[in-house]
Parts: structure tokens; sequence; C-alpha cells
């Protein structure tokens, strides 16, 4: 907000501000410094060459002659030191540092031996060098004391350029403003056409070039360290350094128009001479007050700002609190160690603790089960891990019982999207999880009912099935032993008395419906007997029975009947043959009854695992809305027999016409079923 | 069968003195009583003994000595059929005394089982007591000739 503020206001500085705004801007800056560094380097070679130039290319480039060869050299060391300092921002390269140093020294020595020629008249090259004259008068002339004094401390702040003092000034920086002070006076002079200034109680001037490239290398020394920091401060983005950059430009372009126009006036007599100081008074001051007027309004505005900032700050802050303290559920922040770094009352009131105590503690410090705390751990972990939220379901061991809470942990990014933590906000949810175990449990017990009582049915089923049997027996028996035993002694009596009939028509016609009555009688007990309780099952077994019961339907309907039984004895327990017995009855007597069939097989197949009874007619076939009808008493009945043992019924048409039902039954013990 | 019929009749023919003993196994005292008393009426027949229950008839017989076995099927205790297999089985006896089933369970299926026993005549408890008699006159000896009343009861062999 405050840039945009910012560069509204100021127009003219807005790029710089856009420029220091962004991300990179040391990296830009020490980039320029570089640019810098070989621009001088550039023009010190450029000099040194020109002054190898023929005599005719002279006049030309008198303006880079009048530089002089000594002060290029200079400048071609200082360039080629600081753009090897800039390459090499934080000494990482030994050799970049170990050969900076070597050209600064040079340098220093170089600007020494000027300094002594200016004052003390030494000619050190001329006397010691004599390799040196060979150069020619380019390199060895005497050089403008400012100059040698620039490229001196232009040497020292190279050499000095990354040593700070104990209270972290850099001794560099003092150093290169100095310079840019030293190499403003002359550039000042040019400006106001004051030969005092450029020549400086010299016998020749100071060369404007060589000005402007001692304030570009000050300027370019400052900008190769841009952390440091007295550069900090004007690449910054505190409001000092925004003012400084924002005012600095304007107000020395503004004192330095306004000057020379006064100038300006007083040299075309506009007014007296004497006048000038007065006006210039009265214009600084102005200036000055106009400087510190804005720059009082800006602060307040920054001010204002940041106040206004700091109170919507403390407004979210204490409706955050107020919600985090209100609410039930507990909220923490995690750190990427796992250390609490935020709670809010729930929780700590969840873990038993108060703030000071919990405050950046572990989950092992705050839970009392390891393995709840470790649980924890491995959560926030995979949370982070993942940077995605997730949701999870916990049981916690607390002091004041066991609770289960629904735990939502999302991961706590900064604004570049680095994890720095975990947040989670978890729910209390024992009373929903307790409902929802006992709903399990009532559940469980239902089907354990279910269960239960489909076996008490099956198993009253049984003992009905047994009674009935049971019933038919005794019946039968009764049937047998009386009515049975009667009925045989009373047509053994009736042969008898047949004998002595009298021999008259009337009983000899008699006789024979009273033998068709008795044997109808007999004939009906026997079936009935035999229904009730087939004899033959007892006494022969199941082939017996099923052979009997064939040749029985077979005297019957005259359908050809028609058993593929196993050669071995069947021996499959009393229970399972009585129901295959009943079963086959059963499905004789639809057969006998539907199926208007004229041949009927029956296969008996038994295995280790399993008895398979299939009955196949070749009558009009079962339609499927019978088959699959369970109120259709004889198919019911022979379902219920097959489930009974736990067995099936299978129903199909049977290739050509009629059907085809197969039961079958395991031979596993029917309780297991 | 008829063979059969003729050297049994030779062999008790052989020996007119000694009677033609005959054990029933029937549980019905009414029917039993009837068989009984119709047989006694035979002469040259001897009723060794009765027997109610298959248990009784197998201690009985192992004991008695006799030439003709009438019995039935289904019984109050046990039933002919397993008796016979019993017979069969316990090998102390000699094979050659005559089986009659006599019994109101004449199925194909029981014809077939009692042939396996060595049962040699089935007779329908209801309808054929007279046939039964005529055997057994037969083979007492005084009855009429084998030849010339040739009862129709007889199994087909």
């Amino acid at each position: 907000m405050r840039m945009t503020l910012g560069r509204n206001d100021t127009g003219e500085n807005s790029l710089l501000e856009q420029y220091v705004a962004t991300q990179s801007n040391v990296a830009n800056i020490v980039t320029a410094a570089m640019g810098l560094a070989v621009m001088v380097g550039l023009f010190g070679v450029v000099v040194l060459i020109c002054c190898y130039a023929e005599e005719d290319y002279r006049k030309l480039l008198a303006d880079l002659i009048l530089v002089q060869g000594s002060t290029a050299a200079g400048f071609v060391l200082a360039g080629c030191t600081l753009y090897m300092q800039c390459i090499n921002v934080g000494n990482q390269s030994r050799r970049l540092t170990l050969a900076a140093r070597l050209t600064a020294s040079l340098l220093l020595l170089l600007s020494i031996a000027f300094l002594l020629q200016n004052f003390l008249g030494v000619n050190l090259s001329r006397a010691h060098l004599p390799g040196l004259a060979l150069v020619g008068s380019a390199i060895g002339a005497e050089i403008h004391p400012l100059a040698a004094t620039c490229l001196l401390l232009v040497a020292l702040a190279l050499l000095l350029h990354d040593q700070a003092t104990r209270g972290g000034h850099y001794p560099a920086e003092y150093l290169a403003f100095i310079l840019i002070g030293l190499a403003a006076i002359p550039l000042v002079g040019y400006l106001y056409g004051i030969h005092k200034l450029t020549f400086l109680s010299y016998s020749t001037g100071i060369p404007l070039l060589s000005a402007l490239v001692f304030l570009l290398l000050g300027a370019a020394l400052l900008m190769a360290r841009p952390s440091h920091r007295l550069m900090a401060i004007i690449v910054g983005h505190a409001p000092g350094g925004n003012m400084l950059r924002r005012l600095l430009p304007s107000m020395l372009l503004l004192i330095l128009l306004l000057n020379l126009l006064v100038a300006q006036g007083a040299e075309y007599r506009l007014y007296d001479d004497r006048l000038m100081l007065p006006f210039l008074t009265l214009i600084d001051g102005a200036l000055v007050v106009f400087i510190f007027w804005r720059f009082a309004g800006r602060l307040d505005r920054e001010y204002g700002a940041r106040m206004h900032s700091a109170a919507k700050l403390a407004e979210t802050n204490s409706l955050l609190t107020a919600v985090s303290d209100s609410t039930s559920e507990p909220i923490f922040v995690k750190n990427r160690q796992g250390l609490l770094v935020f709670a809010n009352p729930a929780l700590l009131q969840q873990v038993g603790k108060n703030w000071e105590e919990a405050m950046y503690r572990s989950s092992r410090d705050l839970f009392s089960s390891i393995e709840d705390a470790d649980r924890i751990d491995e959560d926030d972990k995979r949370v982070m891990a993942s940077g995605l939220p997730e949701t999870i379901e916990q049981t916690l061991h607390l002091q004041h019982g066991i609770f289960t809470y629904q735990s939502t942990r999302v991961p706590w990014f900064d604004k570049s999207g680095n994890v720095l933590g975990v947040i989670g906000i978890s729910t209390d949810i024992s009373e929903r999880k307790r409902a929802e175990d006992s709903l399990r449990e009532r559940e469980a017990r239902l089907e354990k009912t279910v269960i239960e009582r489909t076996a008490l049915l099956r198993e009253l089923t049984n003992h009905l099935e047994t009674v009935r049997e049971e019933e038919k027996r005794a019946i039968a028996r009764e049937l047998h032993d009386n009515m049975g035993a009667s009925l045989t002694a009373l047509s053994m009596h009736l042969e008898s008395v047949y004998k002595i009939l009298p021999d008259d028509e009337k009983w000899q016609e008699r006789k024979p419906r009273i033998q068709g009555l008795m044997s109808s009688l007999v004939g009906t007990t026997r079936r009935i007997q035999t229904e009730l309780r087939p004899n033959m099952l007892d006494l022969f077994g199941l082939k017996a029975a099923i052979t009997e019961q064939l040749d029985e339907l077979a005297e019957r309907t005259d359908m050809v009947c028609k058993a593929s039984l196993p050669d071995e004895d069947v021996v499959i327990g009393h229970e399972m043959e009585i129901a295959i017995y009943r079963m086959l009855q059963e499905m004789l007597n639809n057969v006998a009854k539907h199926a208007k069939a004229s041949l009927v097989n029956v296969i008996l197949d038994i295995d280790e695992e399993q008895v398979a009874l299939t009955v196949r007619d070749n009558g009009i076939g079962i339609p499927p809305e019978r088959r699959d009808n369970n109120k259709t008493y004889g198919l019911r009945g022979l379902r219920e027999r097959a489930t009974f043992f736990g067995g099936s019924v299978d129903i199909r048409p049977a290739s050509g016409s009629g059907a085809l039902i197969t039961i079958r039954l395991p031979l596993a013990p029917a309780a297991a079923v | 069968m008829e063979q059969l019929l003729q050297k049994l009749a030779e062999q008790e023919g052989g020996t007119t003195a000694s009677p033609l003993r005959i054990f029933l196994v029937e549980d019905s005292p009414d029917v039993r009583d009837l068989i009984m008393e119709s047989l006694a009426e035979i002469p040259g027949v001897l009723l060794a003994g009765y027997s109610e229950t298959e248990q009784d008839a197998m201690r009985r017989l192992e004991d008695e000595d006799f030439d003709v076995l009438i019995l039935d099927i289904q019984l109050k205790q046990g039933n002919g059929m397993n008796l016979l297999q019993s017979l069969a089985r316990s090998g102390k006896r000699r094979h050659d005394e005559l089986k009659i089933i006599f019994s109101n369970h004449v199925s194909a299926t029981y014809r077939r089982v009692g042939l396996q026993y060595g049962v040699q005549f089935f007779f329908d408890k209801s309808s054929e007591f007279t046939k039964l008699r005529s055997l057994i006159e037969r083979l007492s000896g005084k009855g009429p000739s084998p030849v010339a009343a040739a009862p129709s009861g007889f199994l087909p062999a």
C-alpha cells in the first residue's frame, strides 16, 4: 500500500521505485556497478590508446588526452579491481580475491607515487623505473594532486571494501562518499565556470572527464556492495530509504538548477553581484524548509498508515483471538519441528496445561500417552510432507477420559508456498462415536439373534418333521398291528367261509364281491401304511425303497419307470434317507399328477461330498411361473427339505420335453449349515 | 421248484414216522392262532414253536429243530428279512429247511430280496392262506398228489 502511494506521488522516481521494489534489486545494483566498472576500465584503455595517437588526431582527441595516461592507468586498475570484486561478492573465490588485492595494491602504490611526485617532486618512475620512460611522456607526467588523492581514495576503498568496524560501519563507504565529494568540487567549478575550483591552486585544472569518472567510480564503489550499512538505507524498503530515494535526486537537481539560475542572473547583470549571496541564502533556505516540511509530511503519512495498519492488525487479531478463545474446538499451530507455536484455550484444556507450560512443546510433552503423541506427530508430518489438508479421526487418552476427535490438519504455508508447519482444528465426536459404536453393537447383536432364531426355526422345522415322521410311524404301526392284522385274520377266516357257502347262485355271485371288497380294503390299508411309513426303507435301505416306489408308480400309472442307482449300498443316515425318499415321493406324485409323461428316469448319485437325486420326465414340463413360485406346495416342500439339509433344488426344462429336477444335499452334518 | 418240492416230499415220505416240524414267526395273535389252528388240523404236522419278535425267534431257532419256517416280514420287533439274514450268517444251521414268507408285503422287491436269503415261497397273507395250507398238506405227505393239485401260488422260479 505504501509503495503504490509513493509511486503515485512521485512520478519522476516511479521507475527507480519499481526497480527498488523488485526482489532482485540487490543483484541488479551489483550488475550496474559491474557495468560502471567496465566503463571506467574501458575509458582508461581508450585514454591510454589516445596518448599514442598520431599528431593529426591529437587535436580531435584533446579532451581525452588531457586526462593523462597516468590517471588512465589508475582507472584501468580501479575498473579491473572493482569488476573482480563485483563478481566475487562474499569472497567466494580465493583466486579472484587475491587478484583484486594485487591490483588494488598496485593502484595504491601508483597513487602514492603520484602524490610523492606532486608534493616532494620525487619522480619515482624516472628515477627507479627507467623502463617506464620508454613508454613515453604519456605515463609518468605529473598529474593533478586531486586526481592523485582520488586515486588513493579509490585504492583504499577497494582494499577495505568488505572490512567492517566493530560498530558495523564500512570505512570503504565513507571513503567513497569523500571521493564523490572531492570529484564534485571541480564539477561544480566547471558548471559555474569558476576556474578556482577546477585548478585548486595548481598549475593546471583537473580534467572534466577525470572528475566525472571519479564521480562514477565513487558511485560504483557504493553500488558494488548494496547490502553494506549506508547503501542498505537507500536500497531498503523502510520509509527512510523510500524518502531518500524519492527526495534526494530531485532536491540535488533543484538546488543545482536554482543556484545556476541565480548565477546566470548575476552574470547577465540582472542584479548586482552582491545580491547573489542573499538570493542564494533565501532560495536555499526555502528549499531546506520545503525539504524538511515535505520530509515531515511524508513521515507523518507513513506513520499514520502504519498506525492504521497496526490498528487493523490489532482488530483482526482481537477478532481471531475472540474466535479461537471462545470456540470449544481445540485449535493449534505447530512449526516444522512439531513444536506448539499457538494453542487456543480449548486445546490447552484438552492437554491440561497453561500456555507457558505448553509453549514450544512437542506432542510427547503434551499428551500423556506416547502412542497418541507419536500418532499425532506422524499425521502432522504426513500433512506437511504432502502439503494437502487431511481429516483424521483420532482417539486420545486424556486425563479426564478417552475422547474421539475428528481433526482437520492443514499445512501452514508462507507467502512463497513453503511449508512452515501445520494447523489443526479438532472436533469432539466422542458422543457420535459412542452412538455409532452402540449402533454397530446393536446391529451385531441383532444379526446374532437372527442367526440364533434361524437356527431355532430350523431346529423347530426339524423337530416338526421328526414329530411328523414319528406320528406317521405310530399310525402305520397301529394300522399294521390292529387293523391290518384284524383284516388279515378276517380274510383268512373268510377263506374258510367261502368253502362252506351255500352252493346256490346267489351266494356264488356274492363270493367274488366279498373277495373284491376284502382285497380292496386290504390294498388300501397296505398303501396307506406304506405311504405313512416306508417299510422298505427301514428294511432294505434307500436303493430298495426307490425301486419299490418306481415299481409301484409303474403299476399305478402305466408309465415306464427307470432307475439308475449306485452299485454299492447307500448309507447316508436315516434322516437324510427318509428325506430323499419323501422328496422322491413328492416329485413322482407331481409327475403323475401334472406332467402327462410316459417315461420317468430316476438317478441317484452319491460321492464323498453330496447326494444328488435327479428325476427326469418326458411330459409337458413345469411352466416357469410355477417353477419359481414358492407357494406351490410340492415344490416348496422340496425346497424346505433340501434347505434343511443345506442343499439345493434345481428345476429346469429337460432336453427335448418335460422337466428335470435335481436335488443336491451335502453329506456334511446338517448342523454345519 | 417242482423238483425241489418233489425232493422234499420224497424226503418226508421216506421218514413217514417223523412229523413235519413247523416253526412260525408271526406277531399278530389273531393271525397266529388261526394259522396254528388250521395247520394243526393237518395230520403229520407238528408245530415246533412260534415267536413274535425277531430277537426271540433268533434265540429259539438256534435250539429248535424244524423242517419248515413260516415267517411274516413286519414284526412287533425287528422283521423277518433281518431274521433270515441273521440265520444265514450264523451258519449254525443247515440250510435245507423250507422257508416260506407269509406276509402282506409281497411286492416284487420283497420277493427279490427274499430269494437272496433262500426263501422258496411267498404267500399273500390276505388271499393266499389256502395255498399255504395246501402246500403244507402236500409236504406232510397227507394231502393230494402234488401233480394233481399244483398250487397256483407257487412262485415261478
